[in-house]
């Protein structure tokens, strides 16, 4: 072994892996059976019952030790030096062979779960780009292994990325600052005010509800006791202006939660332009800080709304591309930012560019059909329900579903009108929003590949509905017209040109 | 950016990926396909027989056999529609993988964002003796792609094929 470079031969976990397999898969087992363990018990079993189940749960350990031989015994793990790769064999019933080029490794780490200590061995995880399945670990390795490999690993990881972790430690050292921005008291309230309050709206309710609940339930509980009290508790539908009061009650709570909300979450909001980083710092009860590198942001979005744009606000969310986490947790929020810090933003992350060309591209009106169903949908299931259970009068009935079908409609409508997907020379953009603006940037060489989807009844209208697949997330684009394949060829060339990294 | 140079394009004469010829998948895919729904129709046909042994009402009985009846008819049907479907094409610089009857996909995925690729094989594919190789990108699970049925030689070769040109490709 000591001849040859270390891991080149096809090697097995340490012997004590068989015994590792053999408790995780036994625990996994009994977990997944534990209801008929109980089941079992309470029945307080008679003789040959027993007898049988002692003699199904022997042949399940037995047939379970077979099981975690052969998993054993097929797990292969090797360092392939000549293509650069580690490669790892496993399975039994089902096999795999994965194969991990050392420069697209991220990470390397050890893991211990209680078994892995009692027996004293170690997982070693490889961790790459991309979402928390597809991280690649090698269990019940001896320490002295463990150590090995992570060791070569990380170094042939190393020698490939090595410029970059340089560059990226030094930054942090010595950062002069650019420019700062900070939130004061009135703009924290501004944006409070003019954030939408239907989240606030929910929680007041589902607040209420429970409140509604439990009191009803009491009371319910002392009817006879409270009798004439309880008899004198408005139903709901009394009258209208109990509704109008109850409505405008609503509305003052969500919207005083709400601001408590953005004050709890973006107290003391500071931002700051080093060299090579945006450092964000906010937050009244947990403070959290972080430094975003441009090269790491994948997709941007900035949101406004028809309010917040006269008070000049705009929130941007940054989604980072993150080797340890799960796609989507990694999103930062930053609002109220005015129109220059929004140009100092953008410029930074993404440089200024000027393109050459601008091509943009609507929806096909087949899309409004689609909207239009789901906003029918509702409707229908409300009658059928009516028609079963006659819960309101038929004319209010009608009412409700007119005035609801006709804002629908027109939201509908509003949506469909603003959707549009914008190519530039380095950028893809996609703006959407009725009242709250949303506009979806990336940067066309971070894009990690894409997906074209031609549904039957699109294909007589030459339609396709595309998604742009980005570490920071997905972007999807519905029934836009065959004209628009010239530029995802585009966006392919410019991917597999690129030689820039992407994170 | 400073030394790229910023000449135009001509997006039009660009390669085209609506133009490349794709690679089928085995038939033996479609053989495990139906044994898949086969497997499944017989877990159904038992749920319903146990209906039947405890007198379950005739009409129910009827109309749960008629629903059966429609649904593994349109799955084996589906089957057979979707085998055509599948194929994947290898370009210069990327990977296409195509499938679906109802809605027709296409992923392409560039070989400078391949994280890394996987061959695997399940019981069904030991029986038939397929293979089916896995490409994971950073771009989450919509963009890994999966192609099935492929002779087992030929999966591990478009795997090693793969990681070659990862490491040419995606080193820079």
């Amino acid at each position: 072994m000591e001849q040859t470079k270390a891991f080149e031969v096809p090697r097995r976990q340490s012997v004590a892996g068989v015994a590792l397999i053999y408790l995780t898969t036994l625990y996994r087992f009994l977990r997944g059976f534990w209801v008929l363990g109980v089941y079992f018990i309470l029945q307080t079993p008679t003789g040959p019952a027993v007898y049988y189940a002692l003699l199904g749960l022997g042949v399940t350990a037995v047939v379970i030790l077979i099981y975690s031989y052969l998993y054993y015994q097929n797990f292969l793990f090797h360092i392939d030096y000549a293509r650069e790769e580690f490669i790892l064999q496993k399975g039994v019933v089902s096999t795999e062979n994965i194969g991990v080029p050392f420069d697209k490794i991220q990470q390397v780490y050890f893991k211990r779960n209680i078994l892995e200590r009692i027996i004293n061995v170690y997982s070693v995880v490889i961790d790459t780009a991309g979402s928390k399945s597809d991280e690649v670990s090698i269990q019940a390795l001896s320490k002295e292994d463990a150590d090995l490999l992570s060791s070569i690993l990380t170094r042939v990881k190393g020698e490939n990325i090595i410029n970059d972790e340089t560059s990226e430690n030094s930054e942090s050292i010595s950062s002069p600052e650019r420019w700062t921005h900070k939130l004061d008291f009135l703009t924290l309230l501004k944006i409070g005010i003019s954030t939408n309050y239907i989240r606030g709206l929910a929680l007041v309710l589902a607040f209420f509800t429970t409140l509604y609940n439990e009191l009803n339930s009491f009371f319910q509980d002392y009817a006879e006791e409270m009798g004439e009290y309880y008899e004198r508790v408005p139903e709901p539908s009394d009258s209208v202006g109990f509704f109008f009061f109850l409505f405008v009650m609503l509305l003052l709570v969500s919207i005083l939660i709400t601001v408590l909300e953005v004050f709890i979450k973006y107290y003391g909001l500071k931002l700051t332009q080093t060299r090579d980083s945006l450092e964000l710092e906010m937050g009244l009860k947990t403070n959290t800080k972080v430094a975003v590198q441009p090269r790491r942001v994948q997709l941007m979005q900035i949101i406004t709304n028809p309010v917040q744009k006269r008070f000049n606000l705009h929130e941007i969310r940054i989604s980072l591309a993150s080797s340890e986490n799960s796609l989507g947790k990694n999103r930062i929020k930053i609002p109220g930012l005015g129109k220059e810090e929004l140009v100092k933003v953008r410029s930074f992350l993404f440089g200024d560019t000027e393109s050459l060309f601008e091509q943009r591209f609507n929806p096909h009106r087949l899309m409004l059909l689609r909207r239009f169903l789901l906003v029918i949908i509702p409707v229908a299931i409300s009658y059928m329900l009516l028609w079963w259970f006659a819960y309101m009068h038929f004319t209010w009935w009608a009412v409700i579903v007119i005035i609801y079908t006709v804002v629908g409609v027109l939201y509908q409508f509003k949506r469909f009108e603003s959707l549009k997907l914008i190519f530039t020379e380095e950028f893809l953009q996609k703006k959407q929003g009725v009242w709250n603006k949303r506009e979806e940037n990336f940067e066309i060489f971070k894009m990690q590949a894409i997906t074209v989807k031609q549904p039957l009844w699109y294909k007589r209208k030459d339609l396709i509905n595309v998604r742009f697949h980005t570490a920071g997330g997905d972007m999807t684009f519905r029934a836009v017209n065959k004209t628009i394949i010239p530029y995802l060829n585009y966006l392919l060339y410019k991917v597999e040109s690129s030689t820039k990294r992407w994170m | 950016m400073e030394n790229f140079s910023n000449r135009s394009i001509d997006i039009d004469s660009l390669p085209n990926f609506e133009e490349v010829d794709y690679q089928t998948i085995s038939s033996k895919y479609l053989v495990k396909s139906n044994i898949q729904t086969t497997i499944f129709l017989v877990i159904v046909l038992v749920g319903w027989t146990t209906f039947f042994y405890y007198q379950a009402s005739i009409t129910n009985l009827t109309m749960a056999m008629v629903a059966i009846f429609l649904y593994f008819s349109f799955r084996y049907w589906n089957n057979y529609k979707v085998q055509k479907t599948y194929g994947y094409a290898l370009r210069e610089k990327d990977i296409l993988f195509r499938r679906g009857f109802f809605v027709n996909a296409v992923t392409v995925v560039p070989f400078n964002r391949i994280q890394h690729v996987s061959v695997s094989r399940d019981a069904i594919d030991k029986l038939l003796s397929i293979s089916s190789v896995q490409v994971f990108t950073a771009g989450g699970s919509g963009s890994d792609i999966n192609i099935p049925g492929l002779p087992p030689d030929l999966a591990v070769k478009l795997k090693e094929g793969l990681a070659n040109k990862l490491t040419t490709n995606g080193a820079d």
